[in-house]
């Protein structure tokens, strides 16, 4: 009996910044549909089936019933969700070959983390609507200019997850990226200078912007961590810098570090330290000569982790400022 | 860089110190008395106010000047009344209206002849006090406890949270962790007293209720207003529930108000215990069932799965893509390494530090080192009947693109060894999956951590892979220090880093993470209400945790925060891996 208190468990990866990742599963999954679930019952000791009925397809071509098989010796990813209606990203399910033939097709979800929502009538539901149709019509060959100023519209005015998966959408599609205008690239910019309460959000049109090439956008992240203190966001303008100014990334944030005092400062050296660049490693070696060690120094240093600003504060891994577990 | 060990060593719990302080309890194997002594006196107002050692109480006895010797002054003319409690270790005294004491220059002493005070539960009378104490002031604030758990676990995980539940420890080898806040005046943690409700053992006998435990355990470890008390090996408490009270005064002499915690006992068994001696970890990268190539299908980077086996371990063509291996390494890089191998071992050394850092006081250890194959034909065999278990760090989940980073049995109380690096009949793969942190790292934007890591060595985004010129077997041996040896360094220190946070996730599940529901049926797995965002055999802890950082057994792992120090096991998760908070065996 000990072995039926085995599961299977399992881990989603999370994108930086992203706290879903419904994209991937839309564009993982051979078929997409929202299903009801209308029941579940045992198999033997090792199975619960699922039923499941379709009642709307999106993508590929759904069975008007199907089955789920969530191991319970070895349950598999991702664990069905019982309740109300739920967008689902599917697969065959390659591991039920051995099943009743009566529950058949089994499906298995792609295991991206958000990637079965509940569907209601809610906006951030109408939001991840629109976000699904703009993927698939741009998977049947939408044209990008479209698809971009669609994506661009939800990231500036969609609700819930879909805003930042519309965001990372554009950030990691470079045709996509390269097609937004420039009125789109100059509200994005807006947006992220405005949104003041999810820092995930504010990162990932930071982030896009840069790709996309607006200008600008380090200067205004700077301005911005005056008022913002979240550690995630002074690595984000670190990275931006070095994305947008390579080996002078050091050079445009040296002018805002030099101004900063207290806090603003400590967060403006994180990000002078994630921006990885040989100008910032001289340039926070030479503070810590010239200053002494800091926390704030050392976090920008780890943050940088070349092995000569490792060596620098001791090689020493853990705990720094803001890094410090709650 | 220098070559790495290929052995993660030992990681050995932590052993806790001898038993500090002595006396206590007093008598032999079944005695229960304790002597109390007055530790503290202090003036408030119009009362005098007495701290004890331990738990006392009044006689009922008329307290006089036969019991109470007052120098510098006098408890005036009228008869003292019998002192009031005010909390298990506290009396306070009224004065009468012509008494004169002076905070700083009276005394007070009980005499060898005092019958007022006792310890509680009409136990011995209380001792005579050696040298006269000086009276203090009491100032007009009491000190609280702002901290009383144990093992450092969070308030949210301990059973004071609206989780609820009730914490389950071993007889001995946990932490009680005690903190105190006063606005007015600062207050001695290491002076805590604390009591159980029922006799705790020890090897010189029991110790009553009442009596305080701080002698019996081992000197605290004290920060500010923090102190943390270890139960050593020689004390045991009683199994079933029990409540600890915590009690203090501030340097005034006014008693803090007392603090309880509610806690349970259980006997820790074989079969309960997560290590129990040590838990072995046989790591892998040797499964080839697949090959991945890059592509940019659709402007969208990623890594299609093509089902052949290529004679390479999946997890090398996932690195491969990134650059951490390359087709055509340069031969001799070190010891006979090629850049490929050297690469490798540095990626094992930097994982196992990495590791050693995560399990840090759990009895575990990680080797790469090839300990044989696990029974036929089986996934988990009884803890005891075979030596490790094994982790794949393998490819990819599926034979189609996947969102799972990793898969492994659960294992309430670790009481099997688990194989991890096996494909199951159904198909289903256990392991970690190199191919979906890869392919998701290289879908994410060009200012991302991973890209930018990475990008150097990437040859699908015009990168030179490590291997691909022949200076760098000079950066792989230190001997040419350039910037391309520095992003080679990075790459290798945050791809390890990512694994390790993945590969400790998995075996965390293995070793029993994190049991749905609460103390002391589970570690509070499951559990969205309490936890929003937990899943099945996960919680979501992220106020717990700084904003980039997270804890392990979340349901999804990202390469930002999985880079963080301060990323790790939750406090309970981590006590349990400890053996110093244990679940119901399942």
């Amino acid at each position: 009996m000990r072995a039926l208190l085995l599961l299977l468990s399992s881990l989603a990866a999370l994108a930086p910044g992203t706290p879903a990742q419904l994209r991937h599963a839309i564009a993982d999954a051979p078929l997409v549909v929202i299903a009801r679930h209308v029941g579940v019952r045992p198999l033997g000791n090792d199975y619960f089936l699922h039923r499941y009925e379709t009642a709307e397809t999106l993508k590929g071509e759904a069975p008007p019933t199907f089955t789920i098989a969530e191991r319970k010796r070895i349950a598999d990813l991702p664990q069905p969700k019982p309740g109300p209606d739920r967008l689902l990203c599917l697969r065959p399910d390659r591991g039920a070959a051995d099943l009743p033939a009566s529950f058949a097709p089994y499906l298995i979800g792609t295991g991206h983390a958000g990637g079965d929502p509940v569907v209601d009538e809610g906006p951030a539901t109408a939001s991840f609507r629109q976000l699904v149709r703009v993927l698939l019509e741009s998977e049947r060959g939408r044209g990008s200019s479209r698809t971009a100023a669609d994506l661009v519209e939800l990231a500036l005015r969609g609700q819930g997850p879909a805003r930042v998966e519309a965001s990372e959408a554009l950030r990691e599609r470079t045709a996509l990226r390269d097609a937004i205008s420039s009125f789109g690239r100059d509200d994005l910019l807006l947006a992220a200078v405005g949104e003041s309460e999810d820092i995930e959000r504010k990162i990932s049109l930071a982030s896009l912007c840069a790709e996309a090439g607006q200008k600008g956008v380090v200067e205004a992240m700077c301005i911005a961590l005056q008022s913002v203190d979240d550690p995630r966001l002074a690595r984000a303008v670190g990275r931006i810098a070095r994305h947008a100014h390579g080996e002078g990334a050091f050079a445009v944030l040296e002018p805002f570090l030099r101004q900063a005092r207290g806090g603003v400062h400590d967060r403006l050296l994180l990000a002078v330290g994630a921006t990885g660049t040989d100008g910032a490693l001289a340039a926070l070696l030479a503070l810590r000569s010239r200053d002494g060690a800091s926390a704030a120094l050392d976090a920008a240093l780890r943050a940088h982790g070349a092995p000569r600003a490792l060596e620098a504060i001791g090689g020493q891994e853990p705990t720094e400022a803001g890094g410090q577990r709650r | 860089m220098t070559h790495p060990r290929r052995t993660i060593p030992a990681l050995l719990l932590a052993l806790l110190t001898s038993c500090g302080g002595g006396g206590g309890g007093g008598g032999g194997p079944g005695a229960a008395t304790f002597v109390p002594e007055l530790v503290a006196a202090a003036l408030d107002g119009n009362a005098v106010l007495l701290l004890f050692s331990d738990a006392v109480e009044a006689s009922g006895a008329v307290l006089d000047a036969e019991d109470l010797a007052v120098g510098g002054g006098t408890f005036g003319s009228t008869a003292v009344p019998a002192p009031t409690r005010i909390d298990d270790r506290s009396l306070r005294i009224e004065l009468a209206q012509d008494a004169l004491l002076v905070a700083g220059r009276s005394t007070v002493a009980l005499t060898a002849a005092q019958d007022a005070i006792r310890a509680r539960g009409g136990g011995p009378r209380a001792a005579a006090t050696a040298t006269p104490l000086v009276l203090t002031q009491a100032d007009g604030e009491a000190a609280v406890a702002d901290l009383l758990t144990l093992n450092a676990i969070d308030r949210e995980l301990a059973g004071t949270g609206a989780a609820v539940g009730l914490l389950q420890v071993p007889p001995a080898g946990f932490t009680i962790d005690v903190g105190w806040s006063d606005p007015s005046s600062p207050v001695d943690a290491a002076a805590t007293i604390l009591l159980a409700d029922r006799a705790v053992g020890t090897s010189g006998g029991l110790v009553a209720p009442g009596a305080n435990l701080a002698r019996v355990l081992s000197a605290p470890l004290v920060a500010g207003a923090r102190a943390r008390f270890a139960v050593p090996a020689g004390v045991a408490f009683p199994p079933g529930d029990l409540t600890l009270t915590a009690l203090n005064a501030d340097a005034s002499g006014r008693p803090a108000a007392p603090a309880t915690f509610r806690l349970r006992i259980v006997p820790n068994s074989a079969a309960i215990r997560p290590t129990e001696t040590e838990q072995v970890w046989a790591l892998t990268f040797d499964r080839d069932i697949e090959r991945f190539e890059f592509q940019t299908g659709g402007g969208l980077p990623g890594l299609r799965i093509d089902p052949t086996p290529n004679g390479v371990p999946d997890a090398f063509d996932a690195l491969a893509a990134v650059g951490l291996w390359y087709a055509n390494p340069l031969p001799g890089v070190q010891g006979g390494l090629d850049s490929n191998e050297f690469v490798l071992a540095e990626l094992q050394g930097r994982i196992g530090v990495e590791l050693e850092a995560l399990f840090e006081g759990v009895a575990v250890r990680f080797t790469f080192d090839d300990l044989g194959s696990f029974p036929a034909g089986a996934v988990a065999v009884p803890y005891a009947s075979f030596g490790f278990s094994r982790l794949c760090i393998g490819g990819a989940a599926s034979s189609s693109p996947t969102g799972t980073l990793g898969a492994a049995l659960f294992d309430p109380n670790n009481q099997t060894q688990d194989d991890n690096a096996a494909v199951l009949q159904a198909g289903d793969r256990l392991g970690v999956f190199l191919h979906t942190l890869v392919a998701f790292g290289l879908r994410s934007g060009t200012a991302s951590l991973f890209r930018q890591t990475f990008d150097p060595l990437t040859p699908g985004f015009g990168g030179t892979p490590v291997g691909a010129v022949a200076d760098d077997r000079l950066r792989l041996t230190d001997a040419l220090n350039d910037a391309r040896t520095a992003a080679i360094a990075q790459a290798i220190r945050r791809m390890a880093r990512a694994i390790a946070v993945v590969v400790a996730h998995e075996c965390g599940h293995s070793m029993g993470l994190v049991a749905n529901g609460a103390m002391p049926g589970g570690l509070f797995g499951g559990d969205p209400g309490n936890f929003p965002g937990s899943t099945s055999l996960h919680i979501a802890t992220p106020a717990l945790f700084p904003t980039d950082a997270q804890n392990v057994m979340s349901p999804a792992i990202d390469f930002d925060r999985a880079m963080s120090p301060a990323t790790g096991f939750n406090s309970l998760n981590l006590a349990y891996l400890r053996e110093q908070a244990l679940y119901d065996l399942k």
